[in-house]
């Protein structure tokens, strides 16, 4: 290959940093051996190299600096252990607080009672052959309750509902659906939850929903609660409801439109 | 980072601690003075540490480690300019490459390190890295994190600048022939 001078001093870096193919390098080398001038620019470009490395030369103590270093790692750690001890100790304080709220908060203690209790006051009179009343019903209701009974739906098997209305019962205001069916008498009891949580009671969990449903027996009755954000919904029966599955679909309609009030 | 554990750190120091002596040459280099290169290198080995995890045993550490020198170099510049850090590196070079400047004949290390204060920093970075830390190409381009040609187009017009700078500044008789214009004037002709 041969090289003029221009093509020379474009490369003439590149060999120095041992950068050129070997086709070039030897184009090269012939070049400079012939050509003074190039020669004396290679002669001061490796002087230029050199005086750089001497004038950018520092003085390093890398023993003393590996030492620094090694110490400001091991502060770095201790730090991060110091973090995370204040961080156990953060967590166990959330933790500790989160406890003293969960057992301070309040529990509508009389929950289950009460709702037992004006099941026997109020849906238990309704005499033999009541059926129900649209009109009725829409009077007796009260905002936001006043479509209850159609998202519920007015028959669920054996089961059909025979009155709905406001239901006010030692302070509380119910929404109280009553459903006679199968020689029984249910109740479904709403209310804004003003008087705290749910009692706690053996859970059991609706399939294919993500309900809880406190289940318990009170005066002789069964009853299945649900505590949606704002408000708690009550079914009480005097026995099983057969089937099973009955009880789940009037409660799982009714959180569905309570739920729908909610958002 | 709290199951940091004894052998890990038996790790890193085998693994990055040895490459000190190097990266504090270079790190002092690129500051111009031994306190700021010492101040680079310890956050650079801070950062390293932090990030160890990320590390893949058996790959290049050394080379892992100039990028995160180089990295740290070019994040405290911009801090310290309070400003993005601008290079107008086509127009820089461009002069470079239209005159071709010969080396002058008397060089001193005064002028040599008036004229290399004078580059815009990344070529001054790559200046050091290859021709007086000897990094080939390859290795210069992965710790800088651009293409070999990137770094081969900015090496040519940063020592191109160089010769500029120093061509200037330098007695009239002291340049060698034929001149940089003469070269230009050459190459010209031939395309």
């Amino acid at each position: 290959m041969n090289l003029d001078c221009q093509h020379v001093r474009e490369v003439m870096d590149s060999y120095l940093s041992e950068e050129l193919s070997v086709e070039t390098n030897h184009g090269f080398l012939r070049h400079v051996a012939q050509c003074r001038d190039c020669t004396a620019e290679l002669r001061r470009r490796r002087r230029l190299r050199a005086l750089l490395s001497e004038t950018l030369d520092v003085a390093v103590d890398a023993d003393r600096v590996r030492a620094r270093i090694a110490h400001a790692m091991d502060r770095e750690l201790r730090s991060w252990v110091r973090v995370a001890r204040l961080g156990a100790v953060a967590a166990t304080l959330v933790a500790a607080v989160a406890v003293a709220y969960w057992a301070g908060r309040r529990v509508d203690a009389a929950a289950y009672d009460d709702s037992a209790e004006d099941h026997i006051a109020c849906a238990l009179t309704y005499p033999d052959g009541t059926a129900y009343d649209k009109v009725r019903a829409a009077q007796n209701l009260e905002s936001p309750f006043e479509h209850i009974v159609d998202a519920v739906g007015l028959s669920h098997g054996l089961y059909h509902v025979i009155d709905a209305h406001m239901c006010p019962y030692k302070g509380r205001n119910y929404a109280h659906v009553v459903i006679r069916g199968d020689g029984q008498t249910l109740s479904l009891f709403a209310e804004r939850a003003e008087r705290g949580a749910l009692p706690a009671t053996p859970t059991t969990v609706l399939a294919g929903d993500t309900l809880d449903v406190h289940a318990t027996t009170r005066l002789g009755y069964r009853i299945s609660a649900v505590a949606t954000r704002d408000h708690r919904l009550f079914l009480v029966s005097e026995r099983p409801i057969d089937p099973p599955d009955l009880a789940q679909d009037i409660l799982r309609s009714a959180v569905r439109f309570i739920r729908g009030l909610e958002n | 980072m709290f199951g940091i554990s004894h052998q890990r750190r038996e790790e890193f120091d085998r693994a990055a601690l040895v490459h000190i002596p190097e990266l504090l040459r270079v790190a002092s280099r690129l500051c111009g003075g031994a306190d700021a290169g010492e101040d680079l290198l310890q956050e650079t080995y801070l950062q390293a540490w932090r990030s160890f995890h990320r590390f893949e045993a058996g790959t290049n550490c050394r080379a892992w480690l100039y990028k995160i020198l180089l990295f740290t170099y070019s994040a405290q510049n911009r801090k310290r300019a309070r400003q993005p850090f601008l290079v107008d590196l086509d127009a820089a070079g461009e002069t470079a490459l239209l005159v071709d400047a010969p080396t002058p004949d008397t060089l001193t290390a005064e002028a040599v390190k008036a004229a290399f204060d004078r580059l815009p920093e990344n070529f001054r970075t790559l200046v050091v890295l290859v021709d007086v830390e000897g990094l080939t190409y390859r290795e210069a381009a992965a710790a800088l994190h651009v293409p070999v040609g990137t770094v081969m187009s900015r090496l040519n017009r940063g020592r191109g600048l160089l010769r500029l700078e120093l061509a200037r500044h330098a007695p009239a008789s002291s340049s060698g022939a034929p001149s940089g214009m003469d070269l230009s004037r050459q190459r010209r002709a031939r395309s």
